[in-house]
This record gives structure tokens, C-alpha cells and sequence, in this order.
């Protein structure tokens, strides 16, 4: 059977830059970084650090009645961002609910309700738990009440592959509209985890920026935790036509790998491997690549493999590829920040503009790509790929093809 | 959602938590023009014991008490329930 055409034809994220992906993109594209210090306090005990939260977030916007007391944050944060998306798509679900598919990424899923409910069970002793905590944190929680929100009925789980599980997410969901298991789906991720346990914890791998995030720089000193949700309308290319729907990128392909080697330090040959397997599987040459959402963490060793792996694909052609790292603007968003790095990819497609790397220093000699330092490139951009990389050594690539090529498919 | 111990400023006053106590029925129930006064029986808002334990927690939460699983089924008014937070808070202050 000769796979599906598989188009993106709905956006919709909530993050540190905004509410929506208007204020996403245009703050993205003026390089504007939302990090900011900030501090956690629980039981007595306080925890500074930089971090990009979503600003003035007020859940009685968005929520009201029970829905307020059994929806964790993380949970809140997808159904906005796929209200959005929807909207965006102009989809309705009500002639074939079976047909449209949920899957959805996330790290944590409801870390905020569990560190809230153990300081009542271990610090203050209640010596009990809400009823609805255990449905509440479950990390498969967004993705039941996007289905009952919008009433979608088909296909629906979580992948949860920490950094990576929104775009490993996008890449299943693209399997299953490829191999005719559903007609549309709704993916992406999100994550609500800037908590002072999750501070503690990612501060003793010693991988969180004392400053602010920077990735690819000299003088880098690691990442910085963000929030939010992004999530993505695919469709099927005659799906989407036969609805009229406006397109923003084709989804191409898709790679996947396992490093095989280390639970936490970063080596070239799983990313490598897993883009040249999304380059394989969208049938594009190393050459066609215009732009890459690279992971770009800000660590010092994410960054010096992803640049080593980016090298032993491309070659020489790395030169004229723009490599974003959007994180130093949205920070490291865990599970969502997959899904809103491919909407940024896919934005840079629609409107041949290459978001910067913000928070740039200088070059870092092993660092010699062109990053796109400190300020927005507009530039002609056929094909991008998207990278994300988790602990564990799992990675997963996307390919993305401009609007164009799907358009003037018959 | 913040954990950590409320201030306990030393004035809190009844109305405080009535007020308190309305609300988060109101965000409950979605009750419209219902007029809530203290004398309102929990009963005659349908309130579920699940919603009982919900509004439990959300004002343990604001005064960093523990209210027991007895009182709840105790409560029949909401000049009851805030009583005993009253009494509670008081407690815990001294």
C-alpha cells in the first residue's frame, strides 16, 4: 500500500512567549526570550533559577466549575493549545468522530498535582488524597479530555519519552494517518513541571543554566525549564482538500533511533542516525534541507553532539542549513517542546523567515554551524527538519515540506 | 496550587471564609442566581460527597488546615462547615 499524504493543517500553542501562536511567532521571530529568574518555595525550603513560565496564566479564562479543581495544569495547557489548533484547522468531528485519532506527549503529566498532594500526605500529614488525584496525574489525563471536549473517538494514547515524547507523539499520529488507520489527528504534547522537586532534581544532573539559556554559545551553561502545550492538526492530503482546508507544511517523514549508549550524556551517532532515517523516509537528500529546529538544550555536551551529528550528515551542506534553537526563547518545554519547536519549524516554512538563536555570545569552536545568532533570517525554506532528543538516548526526527509541493499535488 | 503555609494574619473573620466558602461552591456548581447564605444546607445544592471532599481541600489549602473525614459528614449548613474552620484555624494559631 503506498502511504498517505499526511499535510498540517492546524496549529495551536500555549508558552512562555504567549497564549497563542500569533504572540508564539512574532515574539520568536523579534528573538525575544522569556527566561526569567524565578524561585520555588516548599516546606521552608527555597530554589532560584531561570525559567520561562507562561506569562499572566489565569485558568479561570479557560476553565470554570469542576473543571478548575480536576484538570492539572499540564492537562489545561493541551486542551488550550487544541482548542486553538482546531480552530485553526477548521475541522469538525461530528460526520466521522471515529476517524480522527489523539496522541499526545508528555514527560511528567500531572507533576504539579503530585508534588502538591505528597506535601499533604508527608509534610502536613492529612493522611489522605483527592479522589480524583490518580485521574487527574495520569499522563494519558490530556488526552481523555481533548477526546471528550471535541467529541474524537478514534485512536488515543500518550507516548511519554521525557524531552522527545511530543514529537515522537506527531510521528505516530503521522503513521496513523499514513497507514489508513485514521483520516486526521490531533498531536502534540504538553508539560506544567516548573516545581521546586523538578528544580532540585534536574539541578543535582547539574544540567540547569545558571543564567539563561544559550544554546550553541560560548559561555553556555546549560538548559532552562519552560511550560506550555503545542498541538498540531494532521490531516490527510485528500482530507484535507476535499475540505478545502488551508495547508501549512507537509509532514514528510519521520526518524527514530536509540543511542544505545549512556541513560544521560548525548552522543552523535543516535541523533545522526535518527536524521538520516527522516530524511530516508521523507525521500529527501541531505542537500534539500534548508533549516533545522535543533534540539538545542544548551548544555555543553547536548549541543557539541547534536553539531557533530548535524556535521556527519550534511557534510558540507551544513553550511547553508540555518539551525534554530528555539529553546533559548521558550526554554526546554519537556513533552510539549517537540510539538511547539515543529509548529516554530513549520511557521519558518510558511513564512521563510528562520527564527534566531537568541541569547547568543559567540562561536564556540566546537560549535561551527550557522546558528542563526541573536536575530531573524528571511530566507527561501523548501524543506526543515525538527530534532528532539531524550535521556535514555532516544531520539526522534521530523521532516516538513513547504505548503507549495502538497498545494499543487492532483 | 501553592503548598507552602498560608500567612495567618490573626484576622480572619467569618465573613472570610463564607466568602471563601461561596465561591468555590459556586465554582462547584455552577449555581447561577442562587442566593448562598450561611443558614444554605449543603443537601439543598446537591452537593456530592466527591464536591464535599473538593471543597474540603480547597480550604485546607487556603489556611493550611486539616479538616477530618467526620466533620464533612457532619456539615449540614455553611455557617457549620465555617465554624469549624474558624475553630480550627484558631488552634492552629495558638
Amino acid at each position: 500500500m503506498q502511504p498517505r499524504r499526511v499535510v498540517i493543517t492546524g496549529i495551536g500553542c500555549i508558552t512562555p512567549l504567549g497564549p497563542d501562536v500569533p504572540t508564539f511567532w512574532r515574539r520568536l521571530q523579534a528573538g525575544e526570550s522569556a527566561i526569567r529568574p524565578i524561585e520555588r518555595t516548599l516546606v521552608g525550603d527555597t530554589v532560584r533559577f531561570p525559567a520561562a513560565e507562561v506569562p499572566d496564566y489565569e485558568p479561570r479564562r479557560h476553565f470554570k466549575g469542576p473543571e478548575l479543581f480536576l484538570r492539572d495544569p499540564f492537562a489545561q495547557f493541551a486542551l488550550i493549545a487544541a482548542r486553538e489548533a482546531i480552530a485553526d484547522a477548521g475541522i469538525t468531528f461530528t460526520a466521522d468522530p471515529a476517524g480522527t485519532a489523539i496522541v499526545l506527549g508528555t514527560g511528567g503529566g500531572g507533576e504539579t498535582s503530585r508534588e502538591h498532594a505528597a506535601v499533604q500526605l508527608f509534610a502536613e500529614k492529612r493522611g489522605r488524597c483527592h479522589p480524583m488525584l490518580v485521574p487527574k496525574t495520569n499522563n494519558q489525563a490530556a488526552v481523555g479530555l481533548v477526546s471528550m471536549e471535541h467529541g474524537i473517538t478514534g485512536p488515543a494514547f500518550v507516548v511519554s519519552t521525557g524531552c522527545a515524547a511530543s514529537t515522537h507523539a506527531i510521528a505516530q499520529a503521522f503513521d496513523l494517518i499514513r497507514f489508513g488507520r485514521a483520516t486526521s489527528a490531533i498531536t502534540g504534547g504538553s508539560e506544567a513541571s516548573i516545581l521546586y522537586s523538578v528544580a532540585r532534581a534536574f539541578g543535582a544532573v547539574q544540567v540547569l543554566a545558571s543564567d539563561t539559556c544559550r544554546p550553541f554559545s560560548r559561555d553556555r551553561t546549560g538548559m532552562v525549564l519552560g511550560e506550555g502545550a503545542g498541538v498540531l492538526v494532521l490531516e490527510e492530503l485528500a482530507h484535507a482538500r476535499a475540505r478545502g482546508a488551508r495547508i501549512h507544511a507537509e509532514l514528510l517523514g519521520a526518524g527514530m533511533s536509540a543511542d544505545a549508549r549512556d541513560p544521560v550524556h548525548p552522543s552523535p551517532s543516535g541523533p545522526a542516525q535518527a536524521m538520516r532515517a527522516a530524511l530516508a523516509d521523507a525521500r529527501l537528500r541531505p542537500e534539500a534541507i534548508d533549516h533545522i529546529n535543533a534540539h538545542g538544550t544548551g548544555t555543553v555536551a547536548n549541543d557539541r553532539a547534536e553539531t557533530a551529528a548535524i556535521r556527519d550528515v550534511f557534510g558540507a551542506a551544513a553550511d547553508r542549513i540555518a539551525v534554530s534553537a528555539t529553546k533559548s526563547m521558550h526554554g526546554h518545554m519537556f513533552g510539549g517542546t517537540g510539538a511547539v519547536e515543529a509548529i516554530a519549524a513549520v511557521l519558518a516554512l510558511r513564512h521563510g523567515v528562520a527564527p534566531p538563536t537568541a541569547n547568543y555570545l559567540g562561536p564556540d569552536p566546537e560549535c561551527d554551524l550557522d546558528y542563526v545568532p541573536n536575530v531573524c533570517r528571511s530566507r527561501p525554506i523548501a524543506h526543515a527538519l525538527s530534532n528532539s532528543f531524550a535521556f535514555g538516548g532516544l531520539n526522534v526526527v521530523l521532516a516538513f515540506g513547504h505548503a507549495d509541493a502538497a498545494e499543487a499535488a492532483r | 496550587m501553592t503548598a507552602a503555609a498560608p500567612k495567618l494574619d490573626g484576622a480572619l473573620s467569618v465573613l472570610d471564609v463564607h466568602t471563601a466558602i461561596y465561591q468555590t461552591l459556586r465554582d462547584l456548581k455552577n449555581l447561577g442566581d442562587v442566593v448562598l447564605t450561611p443558614e444554605t444546607p449543603f443537601k439543598a445544592l446537591g452537593m456530592t460527597s466527591l464536591e464535599m471532599l473538593t471543597l474540603a481541600f480547597e480550604l485546607e489549602d487556603r489556611w493550611g488546615i486539616v479538616i477530618k473525614d467526620a466533620y464533612l459528614d457532619d456539615f449540614e449548613t455553611i455557617g457549620e462547615a465555617s465554624a469549624t474552620v474558624l475553630e480550627l484555624v484558631a488552634s492552629r494559631a495558638g
